[in-house]
């Protein structure tokens, strides 16, 4: 039986569908409507997951959608009643999307895919939890979510056993850690729900330590954070719940000056600020973690919402909450919540077993050589064929060791928002000039954003102070942790100013090409590490097709891209080429 | 048999109809939804300015739409979220908040145990 699981009309709208309780197929709707961090009901992402198995909207047995939308509708509702007449213009904003289609998901996917079966909804956060849970490698598991706001909550804890989750306490809007972050990103003239891991990566360049920096003691003012790890915010600094903006004047003031426009220079107390929020988050999660942990008496833990990509803070988990391990999934915002509401609709409604485990995060559209070949010839671009896997091993490295930029498009896509070897851009990590490179040539992000290495997992301790037994979010790059001292010099692409790196740990058994291809480069170079930095120009998604890599190369500063078993170099396709930097965007 | 007035006396109209649009279009910037709908570049060129003459004729009608959305959830706001809002708070019903002197933010949820018909309810 197939069961299609939807996540869509807030951000990162995304589909999954699962065959006989495995997911089979997974994809964010952005990847094909090239529109980032797309809402929109993910029409495109469902065709290519039915067609992926060959099979009909009709041979799906239901559908399960990631949250509630009446419950969501009156926490609207209620958010304007209580602000009245102060959300006048968000009321204006919301209403027509919300009478027009989000609270009529049934008819919706009735029309839009015609669709006839059953709909079934799955709370915001059991989605979460159950996309955190279900395809875990626990039987037995404490489970943490944590986001911006789902129908009411914001934050819950519980418990998962074998196929059954409980959520047994929460926090509820407009409390949330999330929102919290998300008001930051706002402040430092970030986009919200898209840059949040900018303030991440900003935070190292304020004062990260809490009696130091002028701004925590300030910002801590706004939270009430209890032993348990449970908290709540100060509305007088925020103005969410109003009106279309995060932070209110009176948290401009508590920051000592307004809103960053965009673009503007980063000041110290931008950077304290980044740095203020960044401790609070890591304070407020570890302790709940540790509060769950006793709560429940489970000795690993699964952690799920938008909040648990913040890989600095996952880096601590093991660290300092006494949890023998933990596991995230790929896909950890709403995106993944689609496959969470599909794995709880097949374990709670239908009463059947978990059957899945989530070993390899690439569930995205994949291409045969043939369908590349065909590609390439039918555009006329030049290129050079591989007979063996060999030889394009060898070469890749090759050229990686020569400096160049390489386009890596394998297999099939990632499930989530990480480049992890299927859709990357790789680099060499040795050398110094290597980060100013990159974002000259292909990415044009701020400079302060450090890119992340790839290494083997037999490597992994070798070059960085990472927790053992290496956790397997390590191989989703939600892991920061310190680069170690003697190799931080050697490693200056991927360091950053604090002397961390947001690793991707690479498993042979999980992408053996990837993992050979980072071994050989290994044998040239003396240092078995890659720089990984997703397939993409700022402002847009990640590549899914063929054509997405072939344009986005010859739109940037890319030397080559291994496609398949072929090789394309820019040089030798210059009919193609466009300028790349007057379409990046934040 | 008349054309209709629009036709005979199409001035009052013409500037009708244009304040009408220019006033949706203010409110959808208000809104800060304005800004061109996307159009799929790919196929001929003719394919091509067939979808941005669709495109320009949607982004045409989505101003007197705006301005007509305008209207309505600005009487359904102050009559029905005024009102409702105006009578809670004489009710002396309280905003949802936290007292920070409780011991725990942590509020019961239960969330999980329920029937699988539950699951078949969009509330």
């Amino acid at each position: 039986m197939y069961i299609l699981g939807i996540s869509c009309h807030y951000h990162d709208a995304a589909a999954t569908l699962l065959k006989d309780g495995v997911a089979v197929a997974a994809a964010d709707e952005e990847r094909f409507t090239r529109r980032k961090h797309d809402a929109a009901f993910p029409e495109r992402a469902i065709a290519w997951c039915l067609e992926s198995q060959g099979i009909g909207i009709g041979d799906v047995g239901l559908v399960a959608h990631y949250e509630k939308p009446f419950v969501k509708f009156e926490r609207i509702l209620r958010s304007h009643l209580e602000n009245f007449p102060a959300g006048f213009k968000t009321f204006q904003m919301a209403m027509p999307s919300w009478l027009g289609e989000k609270i009529r998901v049934r008819s919706v996917i009735r029309k839009r895919l015609g669709y006839r079966g059953d709909v079934v909804y799955v709370d915001h956060h059991l989605s979460h939890a159950a996309g955190a849970f279900l395809p875990s490698p626990y039987r037995e598991a404490a489970i943490v979510t944590v986001d911006g706001v789902g129908e009411w909550t914001t934050t819950a804890y519980g418990i998962g056993r074998d196929s059954a989750i409980e959520l047994w306490k929460d926090i509820r809007f407009p409390h949330s850690l999330g929102l919290l972050y998300s008001s930051i990103t706002a402040y430092l003239g970030f986009t919200v729900n898209n840059s949040e891991y900018k303030v991440m990566g900003l935070s190292p360049y304020g004062t990260m330590d809490r009696a130091a920096n002028p701004l925590y003691g300030k910002l801590r003012r706004v939270i009430d954070v209890k032993p348990d790890g449970s908290y709540a915010l100060d509305m007088d600094y925020f103005a969410y719940q109003r009106s279309d903006r995060m932070p209110s004047e009176s948290l401009c003031r508590l920051l000592g000056g307004p809103i960053r426009p965009a673009g503007d220079e980063l000041l110290p107390r931008h950077k304290d600020t980044a740095a203020a929020v960044q401790m609070i988050t890591e304070d407020v999660v570890l302790s709940m973690l540790r509060h769950a942990r006793k709560e429940t008496g489970c000795q690993d833990a699964v952690l799920s919402g938008g909040v648990a990509l913040n890989s600095v803070c996952n880096g601590r988990i093991l660290r300092d909450t006494g949890f023998r391990s933990v596991w995230i999934q790929p896909n950890a915002g709403d995106g993944g919540s689609s496959m969470g509401a599909a794995l709880q609709a097949h374990c709670a409604v239908l009463g059947k077993p978990r059957v899945y485990r989530l070993d390899s995060p690439y569930l995205g559209p994949g291409y045969t050589p043939a369908q590349v070949a065909a590609f390439l010839s039918g555009r006329g671009i030049k290129h050079t064929l591989f007979a063996t896997r060999e030889a394009l091993l060898d070469e890749a490295a090759r050229l990686l060791q020569a400096g160049k930029v390489v386009g890596w498009f394998q297999g099939r896509m990632e499930w989530g928002p990480r480049a992890l070897g299927a859709r990357s851009i790789l680099a060499n990590p040795c050398l110094p000039d290597m980060q100013a490179i990159l974002n000259e040539k292909v990415k044009h992000r701020e400079a302060f954003r450090p890119f992340a290495p790839a290494v083997c997992a037999d490597d992994a301790d070798r070059f960085f102070e990472c927790d053992s037994p290496l956790p397997v979010p390590a191989d989703y790059m939600l892991m920061v942790y310190p680069v170690r001292e003697e190799w931080r010099a050697r490693l200056p692409a991927v360091t950053h100013v604090d002397g961390s790196g947001r690793l991707q740990t690479v498993r042979r058994e999980a992408n053996p090409l990837y993992y050979d291809l980072i071994k050989g480069f290994g044998k040239l170079s003396g240092i078995p590490m890659l720089v990984n930095t997703s397939f993409n120009i700022r402002g847009e998604p990640i590549v899914c097709t063929p054509e997405d890599a072939y344009r986005c190369m010859m739109g940037t500063g890319i030397d080559c891209l291994f496609m398949e078993d072929a090789l394309i170099f820019r040089e030798d396709n210059p009919k193609d080429m466009w300028d790349g930097d007057a379409a990046a965007a934040d | 048999m008349g054309i209709g007035p629009g036709f005979s006396r199409p001035l009052p109209y013409a500037a009708a109809a244009i304040l009408l649009c220019v006033s949706g279009h203010l409110i959808r910037r208000w809104l800060g939804e304005a800004g061109p709908i996307p159009v799929d570049a790919t196929g001929g060129a003719l394919r091509k300015a067939g979808r941005e003459w669709l495109a320009g004729l949607r982004l045409f009608f989505k101003g007197p739409a705006a301005f007509n959305n305008f209207v309505f959830l600005s009487i359904a706001y102050f009559l029905g979220i005024g009102l409702t809002s105006m009578f809670i708070r004489k009710a002396g019903h309280a905003k949802s908040g936290v007292e920070g002197s409780e011991p725990s933010h942590w509020r019961d949820l239960d969330l999980g145990k329920q029937d699988a018909d539950a699951y078949y309810r969009p509330y």
